[in-house]
């Protein structure tokens, strides 16, 4: 790299970097004595003190019997979150890219991506998500959009419809370069 | 007993190897120490040489059922050092979206460990992270006294921090848990490379002495013990990797005293 180079990096840099926020990481966070903030959820998790206190019963027993009534209902509500999650994560996309913003448009492309993954691993031909009907099920035949992380999967992927109609091939290696290096991909 | 985990939601920074060699190198200097495995992806376990896919019972059964199956139940002894690994599975990934509904989901890890500090001591407990901040990473900064973050010396670093730095934040509003920074740990550095050497300057300048002195360079040592199934430090203990891993460790331990 060339000194000017190098120089205008690190100018770019030090911008960037001024605009983050480390500061939660760097003193360290404590909500345990805590009484306002975090004390919402003390109903439903008691600090444990005693041996007997730290054993939460749990209602699955075995998450590889799909029929198991206990684990749909834990599966169902699970298909249930990440299809709304989805839903509001596309329709994110659907505005940056109809607006040809790529650098927010490979932000909301990353999180899709995310969520599909993620619904590909607990469901991955779609069929609990259509017999429950849950939110952004895929349709009879069809299985889950693949998450695209490169040039060619996006094109070949339904999702590219979302696209807006002068969208160019610049622009979708701009979305992608964008999707990789965000924070979230 | 420190509880670090190791923390980032970009893929491939060197969590894993992170976890396996400052795991063994505090084992080799006497420190009783716990591996654990929160990746869906199992890599640590099958670095360390296990099979998850042979085990009936892995984090996923403890964390979905801690009473059937408590933590010490599945501990392997790693090497012929103060060493265990909690192994990960396939099936955590299924875990992560079962947990999502219920109030405790960030609690799990907590109080599996926390049931088993009752019968076992440890100087040291690493957890390896997935890379994504879901369910099973918040368990593991809950269940953390300490963060440990690698990163590249990549333009994404500072942005990457700045995501986790939210989440925490985040965190705080729902959760109740204690953690402080370890360190940043610059990995994969390449000599001779100015647009490293500019970078790891940089986040040096911002997070000042919560910077490793250390950085563990890029060395292709690294990737042929994992493909062996064994720490660098047990593969080849002159590989610069291992050296890197042994000088952090040191570190690791004189801020642990500091
Ligand atoms: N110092 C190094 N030199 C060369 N290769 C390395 C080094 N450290 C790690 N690697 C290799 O880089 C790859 C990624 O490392 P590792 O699996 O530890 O990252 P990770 O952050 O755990 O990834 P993931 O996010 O997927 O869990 C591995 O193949 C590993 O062997
Ligand atoms: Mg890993």
């Amino acid at each position: 790299m060339r000194p000017d180079k190098s120089e205008a990096l690190r100018a770019r840099l030090r911008k960037g970097a001024s605009s983050f926020d480390f500061d939660a990481l760097i003193q360290g966070v404590s909500t345990e004595d805590d009484a306002t903030e975090a004390g919402a959820l003390d109903d439903a998790i008691s600090t444990p003190t005693s041996v007997d206190d730290e054993i939460i019963p749990i209602q699955i027993q075995d998450t590889t019997v799909a029929d198991d009534g206990q684990l749909k209902g834990g599966l169902v509500s699970a298909l249930e979150t990440l299809g709304v999650r989805l839903l509001e994560e596309t329709g994110k996309l659907r505005s940056a890219l109809q607006a040809s913003d790529a650098s927010d448009g490979g932000y909301y492309l990353a999180r899709v991506n995310n969520v599909l993954e993620l619904l590909e691993t607990v469901d991955p031909a779609g069929e609990t998500s259509r017999r429950y009907a849950t939110p952004a099920a895929p349709p009879p035949g069809r299985v889950w959009p693949r998450p695209c992380w490169s040039v060619y999967e996006f094109t070949e992927s339904p999702i590219s419809g979302l696209l807006a109609a002068d969208a160019d091939l610049n622009f979708v290696g701009d979305l992608i370069e964008s999707a990789i290096s965000s924070p979230d991909g | 007993m420190k509880v670090v985990a190791v923390v980032n939601q970009k893929g491939g920074v060197a969590k894993t190897t992170t976890v396996a060699n400052l795991g063994a190198c505090l084992a080799e200097r006497g420190k009783r120490t716990l591996l654990i495995d929160l990746d869906p992806q199992a890599n640590l376990t099958v670095g360390m040489g296990v099979a998850w896919y042979e085990l009936e019972s892995a984090l996923h059964t403890v964390l979905l059922d801690p009473e059937t199956t408590p933590l010490r139940t599945i501990l392997k002894p790693i090497a012929d050092l103060p060493l265990e690994l909690a192994p990960g599975h396939l099936d955590l990934a299924q875990t992560e979206a079962v947990l999502l509904p219920h109030a405790d989901k960030a609690y799990r890890l907590r109080n599996a460990l926390e049931a088993l500090y009752t019968e076992e001591t440890y100087d040291w407990v690493l957890i390896d992270c997935p890379p994504s901040l879901g369910t099973l990473t918040q368990n593991a900064i809950v269940a953390a006294t300490h963060l440990l973050i690698p990163t590249e010396p990549k333009f994404y670093a500072f942005a990457g921090m700045d995501t986790l730095n939210k989440m925490i934040v985040a965190l705080t509003k729902s959760l109740r848990f204690r953690v402080e920074l370890l360190g940043v740990l610059v990995t994969m550095y390449e000599r001779g490379t100015r647009l490293h050497a500019t970078i790891a300057a940089e986040i040096r300048e911002r997070f000042e002495d919560k910077v490793f002195e250390t950085m563990i360079y890029k060395n292709v040592r690294v990737s042929e013990s994992e493909l062996e199934g064994v720490p660098i430090i047990l593969y080849d203990r002159r590989a610069s990797g291992a050296q890197n891993y042994e000088a952090l460790a040191e570190e690791v331990l004189l801020r642990a005293a500091g």
